[in-house]
């Protein structure tokens, strides 16, 4: 055979196999459901069992994992904090106020139910209808649900509302109708259906809460598909056990993992994972009293120069912590890298004292949580003292501490960690004149902070909320602590875990390598 | 006979009435559940709203009326915390912690009764000290340290047994162990002292002049006295354990009442609180009820003349 021949044989050979085998295989790319069956049993271990299977009445960290595993929202908060189509492809403001959605096609419910414009009208009905729901209060602005046809659906708000968009990414999860009126409140809860990439298998009360893979879950979703075949949660309340039970592979990843347990956790061949959250710790001051010495600005910028609060996240911390200047903090809509921390100037924070007429410094008082940690407080205090603030320290259990804010009755200074999302609108809650537990009132913040909760425009609302940054880092709340961190623990066969900056931890998408 | 169960069946009831009283009045007067329960940044109108809804703002008296007439037909009403029906929440952890209770009872037993008994036989030589050594560490020791060594050897270093949570029965084995321990020692003590009364008795001796072995004696004569205040003591340590052995609940993830019972306080559930103190009030006043008729078993007193002979 001639070398020619014997290229256009071979070349005649492979194509005939390619496409012999090519039309035995049925021709068809392969389809998801044609990957691998799941498989593998994640287990998480979480620092409080959450309060219920229904998402409505969920507002504590533990219960979020849940929720954002066997729900879905319209809008959602992807890792890195930006606000990414969900249930919704797209949105939109038309008419001033009315807001737009443009659902997603192709989902169903874990009881194969469809999802659509009737389920979302059922969902924020549901939701505020629901008076007890703790969340509610965050849907007021919306009048009523518009069923536009399938795929679209019409919020009309009866006042425009900013902050809207957060909400939405994580308080209110989208229901089945249908199976909401077989069963009811009660069997839901018992029992729910989400459009998630899990779906919810059980629930042993203070023990474990067992989900499946939903195999079928959508495409396009920030928290990736199901990886596993099953996840456990494990309410394991004492740090002790947590740690335990990572240690001798009881759970694969845990959360609350304290500063100073990392090295433990690293010798056991743990992988340790820090992660930045938008919580903030402040100790708040009432600027509001003329009676006591912190309603003079001067004096609250005193406390702020007198606090080395590096040294603190450096000593007590382990130097988990990041410096804020102001309560629109790193990460947060209208964050103004330009307004800079405090610096430590106990020299100068004497000097302000005395400017405001207290060269000899005073006494006073700060209220903490029996759930904190006291030494930070106590280091606070210790600062303090340099520049002659005598601070004594009053613990109360939470309820109480809540209550004595509410009413107000608490002590000038009092050790706070506020925040939980990038949209600064709770702020106003302490921060401006109107805020119903606000002790300090600033005229000038308190327009930018409302005018900004009342467009929805978020271009606009950052920029409001950067010159609210300026005032309230040259007018302080208090004194502006640390950025709280959150560690995580994971056994070295997890991957692909990406710490989300919402409350609770996603499990979609973690994988357990063999 | 007939009359004194009666008596006893009466008593109890009127416990649980002055119980179901104490508890209202206390837990209302101690702070707004309403304060806890929603986020503290929910305006006060929806507050408000939530009080009403809960029934928070009737008058005291009203308030237990009704409470009263919902307890007595089963409703505790709805859990504030996990919004489904409070006696359903209680009920649910009940058969774990009566697991727990059960081990932990058995594991004190087993340990106290041989060391009492050994220790009165003994008494003032060396088993008896050791006896009573260990018995007093058992006391001294806390609790959480016992928990948190017991862990950390059993199952971190030996991987022998889990370190938490409800799955088997070796799941119950450290948990029984630390809330078992303090019980151990307080029947082992109350054992001793109360077998060495009896032993010292002129009957006994009359036991033995007349030839019976010590084995004969100790079971058919001296056990039987000294066993009354000691079946007193195993009633209370039951009540006190089933109550929550909340420490080792919590820290070996246990799924049981005494866990609940303190998260619920501090989220101020009232209707999960008032139901778990009504339940545990019964278990107790069923506990001794049973115990009294233990006695009446054991005493022949009793059977014929009642409690107060």
């Amino acid at each position: 055979m001639t070398a020619v021949n014997r290229i256009i044989s071979t070349v005649f050979v492979c194509a005939v196999t390619t496409i012999v085998l090519v039309a035995c295989s049925g021709g068809t790319p392969a389809t998801p459901t044609q990957q691998p069956p799941l498989t593998g049993t994640l287990t998480v271990g979480l620092s409080a069992d959450a309060e219920s299977m229904d998402p409505f009445y969920v507002n504590q960290a533990a219960g979020w994992s849940v929720v954002h595993a066997v729900f879905d929202h319209l809008i959602e908060r992807d890792f890195d904090s930006r606000l990414v189509p969900g249930l919704a492809e797209s949105w939109a403001v038309i008419e001033g106020q009315t807001l737009e959605f443009k659902l997603r096609r192709g989902v169903t419910f874990h009881n194969g139910e469809p999802f659509n414009a009737e389920a979302v009208k059922f969902s924020v009905e549901r939701m505020l209808a629901t008076e007890d729901a703790p969340n509610r209060s965050k849907f007021t602005a919306i009048d009523a649900v518009e069923v536009v046809d399938e795929y679209t659906v019409r919020f009309k708000l009866n006042r425009p509302d900013g902050t809207l968009f957060d909400s939405l990414t994580s308080r209110l999860a989208m229901l089945p109708p249908r199976y909401f009126a077989e069963v009811g409140a009660e069997g839901f809860a018992r029992s729910p259906v989400g459009t998630g990439p899990f779906r919810f298998v059980e629930w042993v009360p203070d023990s474990h809460i067992t989900l499946a893979a939903n195999e079928q879950y959508w495409e396009g979703s920030y928290k990736g598909k199901p990886q596993v075949a099953n996840v456990i949660f494990r309410p394991l309340p004492e740090i002790a056990t947590r740690l335990a039970e990572l240690q001798t592979g009881g759970i694969d990843l845990m959360q609350d993992l304290p500063a100073d347990q990392i090295a433990t956790a690293e010798a056991a061949g743990m992988v340790v994972l820090p992660a930045e959250t938008f919580q903030l710790a402040y100790i708040l001051t009432i600027a509001d009293d003329e009676s006591l010495p912190t309603s003079d600005v001067r004096v609250r910028q005193a406390l702020n120069y007198a606090v080395d609060v590096d040294a603190i996240v450096k000593h007590l911390l382990a130097g988990y912590g990041k410096r804020f200047a102001s309560p629109i903090g790193p990460g947060y809509l209208g964050y103004n890298p330009e307004v800079q921390p405090y610096p430590y100037d106990p020299d100068r924070a004497r000097a302000l004292l005395a400017e405001a007429g207290y060269p000899e410094g005073f006494e006073t008082v700060m209220d903490i949580t029996t759930a904190d940690r006291s030494d930070t407080a106590e280091a606070v205090a210790g600062q303090l003292a340099h520049i002659g603030v005598s601070v004594t320290i009053r613990a109360f259990e939470l309820g109480q501490f809540n209550q004595n804010w509410i009413e107000r009755k608490q002590s000038p200074l009092w050790q706070v960690r506020w925040g939980n999302t990038p949209d600064p609108q709770s702020i106003g809650m302490f921060a401006s004149c109107t805020g119903w537990i606000s002790r300090y009132c600033n005229e000038e913040v308190t327009a930018l902070l409302d005018a900004a909760q009342s467009t929805m425009d978020q271009e606009e609302r950052a920029s409001l909320y950067s010159r609210a940054s300026k005032l309230l880092h040259e007018d302080p709340v208090g004194i502006y602590l640390w950025t709280s961190t959150q560690i995580y623990g994971l056994n070295p066969r997890v991957r692909g875990f990406r710490p989300s900056p919402l409350l609770g931890i996603i499990v979609s998408g973690i994988a357990l390598a063999e | 006979m007939l009359r004194y169960v009666l008596q006893r069946l009466l008593h109890g009831l009127m416990v649980l009435w002055g119980v179901s009283v104490i508890v209202f009045l206390l837990m209302h007067l101690s702070g707004d559940p309403a304060a806890v329960l929603l986020p503290l940044d929910t305006p006060p109108e929806e507050v408000a709203a939530f009080r009403r809804q809960m029934g928070l703002d009737r008058p005291l008296p009203v308030q237990y009326l009704f409470f009263l007439s919902r307890v007595v037909r089963g409703d505790f009403g709805y859990s504030y915390h996990y919004r489904t029906r409070a006696l359903e929440v209680v009920l649910e952890r009940l058969p774990a912690t009566l697991r727990l209770a059960g081990a932990a009872l058995g594991v004190s037993l087993t340990c106290a009764l041989p060391a009492g008994v050994i220790a009165a036989l003994h008494k003032d030589r060396a088993l008896d000290m050791l006896v009573r050594l260990l018995v007093l560490i058992g006391q001294a020791v806390p609790g959480f340290w016992l928990a948190l060594m017991l862990m950390m050897l059993f199952a971190v270093r030996l991987r022998w047994l889990p370190a938490s949570g409800d799955v088997g029965w070796r799941s119950l084995i450290l948990p029984a162990i630390t809330a078992g321990s303090f019980s151990m020692a307080s029947i082992a003590r109350l054992l001793r002292s109360g077998l060495l009364e009896v032993l010292g008795k002129e009957y006994i001796l009359t036991a033995r002049a007349k030839g019976l072995s010590s084995v004969q004696i100790l079971t058919r004569h001296a056990l039987k006295n000294a066993a009354i205040p000691t079946v007193t003591m195993i009633a209370i340590q039951a009540g006190w354990l089933l109550g929550g052995s909340v420490i080792a609940e919590v820290i070996f993830a246990y799924p049981g009442l005494g866990h609940l019972a303190v998260t619920s306080v501090s989220y101020r559930d009232l209707p999960v609180i008032q139901c778990f103190v009504a339940v545990m009030a019964a278990v107790v006043v069923a506990i001794n009820l049973l115990v009294d008729l233990v006695y009446a078993w054991l005493d022949p007193r009793v059977r014929l003349y009642g409690n107060g002979y």
